[in-house]
């Protein structure tokens, strides 16, 4: 069985015609029904738009950082990580303790990633290896996980929600021509880009990277290269836990943590990955990108059904293109 | 990804029962079924036996599907809820009859399965799940959402149970006959499905595709055809349900009624369809009396899950049918005529 | 392929077996059915509700699981200090801890506590274990609005049983199609903005407000019953936001709002006023004035807001009075739970209501074999002196009572007003009241 999955290509995740090939062609749609319901709302402030798209623009650097790890986890050990909700939320609730521990928001957010990355590693090496190369199995364990960590956090750090804070530094507004606007959710976005741009350097120009780019496309001939490929595994598990335990930080300073949130995360992931393209960390940039503008422009302008807006576009998405807006397509 | 998980479609363990003491088993446990209203308390026999009796159907059809076609669905509990809004919405708000609000809420319900099938069943194995997880909250958001139909969070209230002829189902006892009927119906429909020519075929296309395709079948419709049957067992389940709250909400479909689903196929095991019914109970009475034990009862459910997917492709059934020959083997008889030795076990398929 | 023969017969056999159990049982049936409330009662351990048993049990229904379980914490020690006054024991100060040493008219009376987690699903799971496997007698709670409205159907259906509602504030839990055993001694969302709407288009002479609210029964009762007083008074509300529950980033709903409002309704949770204040600061609309909603302006929301907090004006029905009761009541609160915060909505709300129930079952003398009428008679004309001021219940079972304006000043919530003996149509005629169309998204409007 094994043999057959390995020998399989990976773009028999989807087995089907890909009827558009236009990546273009999708953004464009999203771009257009967003301009129609800009026109529709009879709405010219240029200011609006310009909060809006910049909304759109710093919830997909969060969205980002999360679903990469999300992706990465897929693409590299075809485990849908189903627990990777909750590793936003403990890195979210752990950085919390730590700010209000020492009171530095850098440490706050490397120590609960670190902290994430070192649970997710443990995970990965205790439980999940006994199941490995069953994905199915692998799935519901994360689905364990998650439920014994969201009970767990409610009971460490209680039902309410905290709030991490933004650093002093980025604490405040700038104003641009009567834009007011937050310097943290710009910062953000500014992290969210230094985190991709750190992970495609890794992946394309690093020895490591290339190891885990030729595990991507076929673990056994890898194998037999030589590469101890259970360590490669776990190293890139635990990768994915630090993405998501960094986004936990970067959110809950300013969207504060609390129960739930696992749940949220988990299914943005879903939504970005499934949008952009499984496994691949560019696909998760542009399913980030996509999802965190269509849902801005959404809640400005059809407010009590943005949630069903963004599912929407998910929709559309694999109606016309099933692998995703930069799935793998061979 | 072009085949299934094959701890979880492993079916060798349970035949260490020989054929006698199935028998038996049948017998003890059918006995039990019809007499349970009378022996049980009360609470026992209503919140444990009748839930677990809607619940297993609702998880059944998961396990079909993860049986028979290797999808695990987690749109399960969608289908089901949009079975019981339709039921909820059109008893109550329209005053519309009781049955035919029911009809309209299982045909509705699998309406949206075929369409949620012709969506997702072009992708396989974890993408298959992280489809089916996305459609499921979508239609948690829906109804939590839409107001005009669903009445957002609190939901709908008061859903009257309907008599069958001159039989109150508001009864209990009724009710659970009648329960256990529909359960029966949704188990022997969905087995005599498996034997049927479409079922073979989804069997096919769950072990290999290419071949399936090969020989003439079309993999797209077999699968959908397939989850639609699924979908119509899930809505069964949705309106045993509405009727035994009396009230549905955006709770009865969220991402943790959604797990409570996984949770009983994985405990009960997929070898056998009867085994959604078996978890639903174990679920059920874990749920009720850990809760009076410890606080921690959610991590006390979620680590005995996590063992099962470890221990156990087959759940409680295959761990208790391993308890069962490892005592063999211990304790050194002349097997009975016919049964199977350990080693010569049946491989996963 | 023997095998599936053998379940196939096996099954079907059930399938026949059943059916003739089902069709054999249907003629003992005699229950006509209930006409309104829906669902299977499955009947409680005792059938005529008395309480031969020498035991009385009070089951105690809060949210100790997920978002709202700080809340449900608060609950329960309110409800504890109810049953502390009148001699119990506390097993412990946990939240699910029991109590001993309490008896009725010779009767034990004993505490059984069940959780929820605020959906209608889970309250009504903990509502049929607490009745039907406890067999409670009498069941407080549960916490949260739509909660209520679904105790409320269950209710209905088991008459045997005494509710008396827990913080639940849905408006039609009582006002409309009111269950005849399901009593509230606190007021609901709507009479707990009394005085606020009045005081925004008088006092402060706000013309324009826009309102934002998470999307469920007990913010449309709270926008609702802020909205009319002031549309009555000539203010305008030229559009209310609602939100899922559970939102944490509010700046893409922030960016519609005009920029000419006077101030903001703020309906959210605590915590979320937190997050929406801050994102509200780092918009054009810097410094709007806010006013709060019944559960919005906390210790921890003022702490958190610092000096951005001062002037906000919000309304709810516990107030820190001056008063012996409520002196007592916050002493003995801080006595048996060190660790509690000082008195709020949630403790003191359950407070009055195990009181209330305590009070009706002293006055019964633990008597409840008549299939709870006394006992329900004894609620209904019950006159309660509350830490928060008289309370007594309408012809629906619903309380009228007091409700208090604050502002923050100085880092605390100071009383400002206070609004006598609020009914449930807020002063108005009840018809006239009913007739209107219920609170929710779109009602009532003043565009």
């Amino acid at each position: 069985m094994s043999q057959v999955e390995a020998a399989t290509p990976r773009s028999s995740w989807i087995a089907g015609p890909h009827r558009l090939s236009g990546t273009a062609a999708v953004v464009a749609v999203a771009v257009l029904a967003s301009a129609a319901l800009v026109v529709r709302d009879g709405s010219n402030d240029g200011l609006l738009l310009a909060v809006t798209i910049l909304n759109g623009l710093s919830s997909a650097g969060l969205y980002f950082l999360v679903a990469s790890g999300f992706t990465l986890i897929f693409g590299l050990l075809r485990v849908t990580n189903l627990a990777h909700g909750s590793f936003y939320l403990a890195g979210g609730y752990i950085g919390w303790t730590l700010r209000d521990a020492t009171g530095s928001w850098l440490l706050a957010l490397v120590g609960a990633a670190l902290a994430v990355a070192a649970m997710g590693l443990l995970f990965q090496l205790l439980l999940l290896r006994r199941v490995d190369g069953d994905p199915i199995r692998e799935s519901l364990l994360t689905i364990g996980l998650s439920v014994v960590v969201a009970d767990l956090t409610l009971s460490i750090w209680g039902g309410s929600s905290l709030d991490i804070g933004a650093p002093a530094l980025l604490d405040s507004t700038f104003t641009v021509n009567g834009l007011v606007y937050s310097e943290y959710r710009l910062a953000l976005l500014g992290l969210a880009i230094l985190v991709g741009a750190a992970l495609y350097v890794l992946l394309k120009c690093t020895r490591l990277g290339m190891t885990i780019r030729a595990g991507v496309d076929d673990p056994v001939i890898l194998a037999t290269t030589g590469v101890n490929v259970p360590v490669m595994l776990s190293l890139v598990f635990g990768l994915g836990a630090f993405l998501a335990g960094l986004g936990g930080v970067a959110g809950g300073s300013y969207l504060s943590i609390s129960q739930g949130e696992d749940a949220r995360y988990l299914l943005v992931s879903l939504l970005v990955v499934i949008v952009g393209g499984l496994g691949s960390v560019t696909g998760a940039a542009a399913g980030a990108l996509l999802v965190g503008l269509v849902e801005s422009f959404a809640q400005v302008h059809l407010p009590t059904y943005s949630v069903l807006v963004t599912f929407g576009v998910m929709i559309v998405v694999l109606a016309f293109r099933p692998q995703g807006l930069l799935g793998a397509s061979r | 990804m072009t085949t299934m998980s094959s701890g979880l479609m492993g079916r060798s363990r349970l035949e260490v029962l020989e054929g006698r003491w199935r028998l038996v088993l049948f017998v003890v446990v059918a006995g039990f079924l019809l007499v349970a209203p009378f022996v049980l308390t009360p609470f026992f026999f209503v919140q444990i036996l009748i839930r677990s009796l809607w619940l297993g159907t609702v998880a059944v059809s998961l396990t079909f599907l993860i049986r028979y076609a290797g999808m695990i669905s987690l749109a399960q509990t969608g289908i089901y809820g949009v079975a019981a809004y339709v039921t909820a919405n059109l008893s109550v708000t329209r005053g519309v009859e009781p049955w035919t609000s029911a009809c309209a809420g299982i045909t509705v319900a699998v309406v949206l399965a075929v369409m949620v099938g012709a969506l997702a069943a072009r992708a396989r194995g974890v993408y298959f799940l992280m489809l089916t997880l996305a459609v499921g909250v979508f239609l948690y958001y829906f109804a939590l959402q839409y107001r005009p139909f669903t009445f957002g969070f609190s939901g709908i209230n008061g859903v009257a149970v309907p008599s069958l002829g001159s039989i109150q189902l508001s009864d209990p006892r009724n009710f659970y006959y009648a329960a256990l009927v529909a359960a029966a119906v949704c188990l022997l429909g969905l087995s005599a499905y498996s034997r049927s020519p479409l079922g073979l075929a989804l069997q096919a296309d769950r072990d290999c595709p290419e071949r399936a395709r090969a020989l003439g079948m079309e993999p797209l419709v077999v699968r959908v055809v397939g989850f639609a049957v699924a979908g119509v067992v899930a809505a069964i389940g949705g309106v045993l349900s509405v009727w035994f709250n009396g009230q549905v909400s955006p709770g009865s479909l969220d991402v943790t009624r959604t797990i409570d689903v996984l949770v009983i196929a994985v405990l009960g095991g997929v070898a056998r369809l009867e085994g959604a019914w078996l978890g639903a109970l174990l679920l059920s009475v874990l749920t009720v009396y850990v809760s009076d034990l410890t606080d921690y009862y959610t991590t006390v459910i979620g680590l005995v899950f996590i063992g099962v997917v470890l221990a156990s492709p087959n759940g409680v059934p295959g761990a208790a049918a391993s308890a069962i020959s490892a005592l063999r083997r211990l304790v050194p008889r002349a097997p009975a005529h016919g049964s199977v030795p350990p080693t010569q076990q049946e491989k996963p398929s | 392929m023997t095998r599936s023969r053998t379940t196939r017969s096996v099954v079907l056999s059930l399938a026949v077996l059943s059916t003739l159990a089902a069709a054999g049982c249907g003629s003992s049936s005699d229950d006509p059915g209930s006409p309104t409330g829906g669902g299977i009662a499955g009947s409680a351990q005792k059938d005529s509700g008395a309480a031969t048993d020498g035991v009385i049990k009070i089951g105690l229904l809060s949210t100790l699981d997920g978002a709202y379980a700080a809340l449900g914490q608060s609950a329960n020690q309110g409800a504890k200090v109810a049953l502390v006054n009148a001699g119990a024991t506390l097993d412990g100060t946990g939240d699910r801890d029991g109590i001993t040493g309490l008896s009725i008219g010779g009767q034990d009376v004993e505490l059984v506590i069940e959780s929820s987690d605020a959906t209608p699903d889970a309250a009504l799971a903990a509502t049929r274990q607490l009745v039907e496997k406890d067999a409670v007698d009498i069941l407080v709670g549960p916490l949260s609005g739509d909660e209520g409205l679904a105790v409320k159907e269950y209710a209905r259906q088991h008459p045997e049983v005494t509710f008396v509602n827990g913080t639940s504030g849905a408006q039609d839990t009582t006002l409309r199609d009111p269950a005849p055993n399901f009593f509230r001694f606190t007021t609901d969302g709507a009479q707990w903005m009394a005085g606020l709407g009045a005081y925004a288009a008088d006092d402060l002479g706000y013309d324009k407000v826009v309102t934002i609210g998470e999307d469920y029964s007990f913010p449309y009762d709270q926008v609702g019953g802020f909205m009319a007083p002031f549309c009555a008074d000539g203010g305008t509300v030229p559009d209310k936001i609602w939100v899922p529950l559970g939102t944490k980033d509010f700046s893409s709903y922030i960016a519609t709002i005009p920029s000419d409002v006077d101030a903001l309704f703020v309906a959210l949770g605590g915590a979320d006023v937190l997050n929406f204040t801050k994102q509200l600061d780092e918009s054009p609309l810097a410094g709007t004035p806010i006013l709060g909603g019944s559960i919005s302006v906390d210790g921890s929301v003022i702490e958190g807001l610092g000096d951005r907090a001062e002037g906000i004006i919000s309304a709810g029905p516990v107030a820190a009075l001056d008063t012996p009761e409520y002196r007592a009541y916050a002493d003995t609160l801080a006595a048996t739970f060190p660790d509690a915060p000082p008195p709020g909505l949630f403790d003191v709300g359950y407070y009055i209501e195990m009181t209330a129930t305590l009070d009706a079952l002293d006055e019964v003398e633990g008597v409840l074999d008549d299939g709870h009428e006394a006992l329900n008679a004894a609620l209904t004309s019950l006159q309660l002196e509350t830490p928060v001021g008289p309370v007594e219940l309408d012809e629906n079972r619903q309380a009228i009572a007091n409700n208090y304006l604050f502002e923050v000043r100085g880092g605390s919530s100071e009383l400002i007003e206070t609004v006598p003996e609020v009914n449930q149509t807020l002063g108005l005629d009840r018809d006239e009241y009913i007739a209107q169309p219920a609170n929710d998204r779109d009602n009532p409007s003043c565009p």
